[in-house]
C-alpha cells in the first residue's frame, strides 16, 4: 500500500468525519491527571525503567518521563501507566 | 472484580524477571495473548504478576528473550488449599458449618401471625399445632393452599388468609370479618311506656301508642306516659276492638337529683423519703437468683419490677427471666384538710357528677352543691335540676286482652246452631 492509499484514507476520514484512531490506526493518549495515563493503539514496548516509558505507534514514537512508573496491565490496545509523570515527548 | 476473582481461583505468581531483553519479552507476552499486570521495575529487575495458566505458556518466549524467570510468591486458591492440606479438623469444620446450615434451613423455626384482633396468636397457634405445624416442622410438606383452606374453614371469622414460607418463617396474614356476624332481632312484644322517675314533662314525641300525658304534666314514678293499647272506634264511634303495639316514643321531663358525699376530716398522704434501691433477679426455670441490698429501718418500701424473657430469633423463648427491680422508701401521714384543700375535694366530687350526666346525655338545668360539717367528717351535698329522657318500657300482659268473652259468645252460637242441626 502506497503513500497515495494513506493519503486517501485521511481524505476519506476527514471528509466522513470518522474518528482518526479507529481509521487510521493513530495512537490514542488520555492522562488522568498527572499520575496515570493510558494508551491505545500502540504497537510494542521499547524501553521500560521506573523512570522512563517509550512506546511505538504507528507513525511515531512515544516517551513518557517520571519518577517510579509502573505498568498496571498492558495489552494487545492498551496500557495503563502509573506513576509521577513529568513529560512526553513524540518521536520519529 | 470479576478479573480478580478469576486470577484467585486459578491462582497467580509473582514473578522476577532479570536478562539481555526484557521488553522484547514483554512485547512476545503480548502477541502470544498471555496477561501480565502490576509489572514495576525494581533495581535493574522487573516484577509482574501472571497466572499460572499463562506462566506454563511462556517457556518458550523465555528462551527467545533470552531472559531468566523466578518465582518469588504464589496466591490464589490453589496455593491457599496446597497450604493448608494437612489442616483436615479445619476443613471438616468449614464443611460441617455449610452441612449444619444446609440441615436447618430445612426446618421452621419462627411463625408470625399478623392481622388478627379477636383470635388471639396463642389460639391460632395452639391450632397450627393441631395441624402438625409448629417450630421445628420440616418446610418440606407444608402445603401453604391447604393451611389457609382450613384455617378458613376451621375459623368462619377469618374471612381472608394468606400463608406463605420465606426462609424459615412461615408468615400467616389474616383478616378478621369486623361486621357482626348476626343482626340483633327486633323485639315486638307489645308494650308501655311508664316514667322511670318522677318530673315535669317538657317535650314529647310519639311515635307508636297512645300518649297519657301531654306537656307540663306532672308524673309519678311508674304512672303510664304512653299506652301500647290502641283502641279503634267504628264510624259509630263505638269501640270495635284494642290493639296492642309497642309503645315507642322520646318524652323529656325536668327532674331532680341530689347526692350526699362524706369526705374524712384527715387526709393521708404519701411521700417518697428519696432512698431508692435497685436489685437483678434471675430465674433460670424455677430457681432463682436474686442480687439486692436488704432493706434498712422501718419505712414502707413500694417495689416494681420489669420483667423481660430471652428470646432467640425473636419469638423462640427460652425460660430464662430478668427481672429488674426498683424500690422506692416512702412515708404515711395523716393531716386536716385545709380549706384550699376541702374546696378542690368539693369541686373534683361535683365535677365527676356532672361528668357522669353529661356521658349520659343528660342535660343539666341547675345545679348547686354545699359543704357542711358532720360529726363524722364533711359533708359534701348537691343537687341537680335536669332534663332527661324518662319512658321505659312495661311489657304488656296477654291478660288484658278483653276478646276472648267475645269469641266464646260466638262459639256458643255456633254450638246452638249445630244442636239445633241435630234436631232436624
Amino acid at each position: 500500500m502506497g503513500p497515495l492509499f494513506e493519503q486517501m484514507k485521511i481524505a476519506a476520514a476527514d471528509n466522513l468525519k470518522l474518528p482518526k484512531d479507529v481509521v487510521l490506526g493513530e495512537v490514542l493518549v488520555s492522562f488522568i491527571g498527572r499520575t496515570s495515563v493510558i494508551v491505545e493503539n500502540y504497537r510494542g514496548i521499547l524501553i521500560y525503567d521506573d523512570q522512563t516509558v517509550k512506546l511505538q505507534a504507528k507513525n511515531c514514537k512515544l516517551q513518557f518521563r517520571g519518577k517510579r512508573l509502573h505498568i498496571d496491565y498492558y495489552n494487545h490496545d492498551e496500557m495503563k501507566i502509573s506513576g509521577l509523570i513529568q513529560s512526553m515527548e513524540f518521536g520519529d | 472484580m470479576i478479573e480478580v476473582l478469576k486470577h484467585y481461583l486459578g491462582g497467580y505468581l509473582r514473578v522476577r524477571l532479570r536478562g539481555f531483553s526484557p521488553e522484547r519479552f514483554l512485547n512476545l507476552c503480548m502477541a502470544k495473548q498471555i496477561v501480565i499486570w502490576d509489572l514495576r521495575y525494581q533495581e535493574d529487575s522487573y516484577q509482574f504478576l501472571i497466572t499460572v495458566r499463562d506462566f506454563r505458556r511462556v517457556r518458550p518466549l523465555v528462551h527467545k528473550a533470552q531472559v531468566r524467570l523466578r518465582i518469588l510468591g504464589r496466591y490464589g486458591l490453589p496455593f491457599f488449599l496446597y497450604r493448608n492440606r494437612q489442616r483436615k479438623l479445619y476443613a471438616m469444620g468449614v464443611g460441617a458449618f455449610f452441612l449444619v446450615l444446609l440441615v436447618m434451613s430445612q426446618f421452621i423455626w419462627d411463625i408470625t401471625i399478623e392481622g388478627n384482633y379477636r383470635f388471639t396468636d396463642d389460639m391460632l397457634l395452639h391450632y397450627l399445632d393441631t395441624q402438625e405445624i409448629r417450630y421445628g416442622r420440616r418446610k418440606k410438606g407444608i402445603d401453604c393452599s391447604g393451611l389457609e383452606e382450613s384455617i378458613r374453614s376451621q375459623y368462619p371469622e377469618i374471612i381472608w388468609v394468606s400463608a406463605r414460607i420465606s426462609g424459615t418463617r412461615l408468615m400467616i396474614k389474616i383478616k378478621e370479618n369486623e361486621v357482626m356476624g348476626t343482626i340483633p332481632s327486633k323485639e315486638n312484644h307489645p308494650r308501655d311506656l311508664v316514667a322511670e322517675k318522677p318530673g315535669k314533662i317538657t317535650r314529647m314525641v310519639v311515635r307508636r301508642g297512645k300518649a297519657q300525658v301531654n306537656v307540663g304534666d306532672t308524673v309519678e314514678e311508674g304512672q303510664v306516659l304512653v299506652s301500647g293499647i290502641v283502641p279503634i272506634y267504628n264510624d259509630a264511634e263505638e269501640l270495635v276492638r284494642e290493639q296492642l303495639v309497642r309503645a315507642d316514643a322520646d318524652i323529656y321531663a325536668e327532674t331532680e337529683a341530689q347526692y350526699q358525699e362524706l369526705v374524712p376530716f384527715l387526709a393521708v398522704k404519701r411521700i417518697d423519703t428519696g432512698k431508692n434501691r435497685t436489685g437483678l433477679r434471675l430465674r433460670l426455670g424455677g430457681i432463682s437468683f436474686l442480687w439486692m441490698l436488704p432493706a434498712l429501718g422501718e419505712n414502707p418500701w413500694e417495689i416494681t419490677s420489669k420483667s423481660s424473657q430471652a428470646a432467640i430469633l425473636g419469638d423462640f423463648y427460652l425460660p430464662v427471666w430478668v427481672d429488674h427491680i426498683q424500690a422506692r422508701e416512702y412515708q404515711i401521714y395523716e393531716h386536716f384538710l385545709t380549706k384550699e384543700e376541702l374546696e378542690g375535694e368539693k369541686n373534683a366530687i361535683h365535677q365527676k357528677r356532672i361528668e357522669n350526666f353529661t356521658e349520659k346525655g343528660v342535660q343539666i338545668l341547675e345545679n348547686s352543691v354545699k359543704i357542711s360539717n358532720k360529726d363524722s367528717g364533711w359533708e359534701v351535698w348537691g343537687s341537680f335540676l335536669l332534663e332527661e329522657k324518662i319512658g321505659v318500657g312495661r311489657k304488656l300482659e296477654q291478660t288484658i286482652i278483653e276478646e276472648p268473652p267475645l269469641t266464646n259468645s260466638e262459639e256458643e252460637n255456633e254450638r246452638q246452631d249445630e244442636r239445633s242441626g241435630d234436631n232436624h
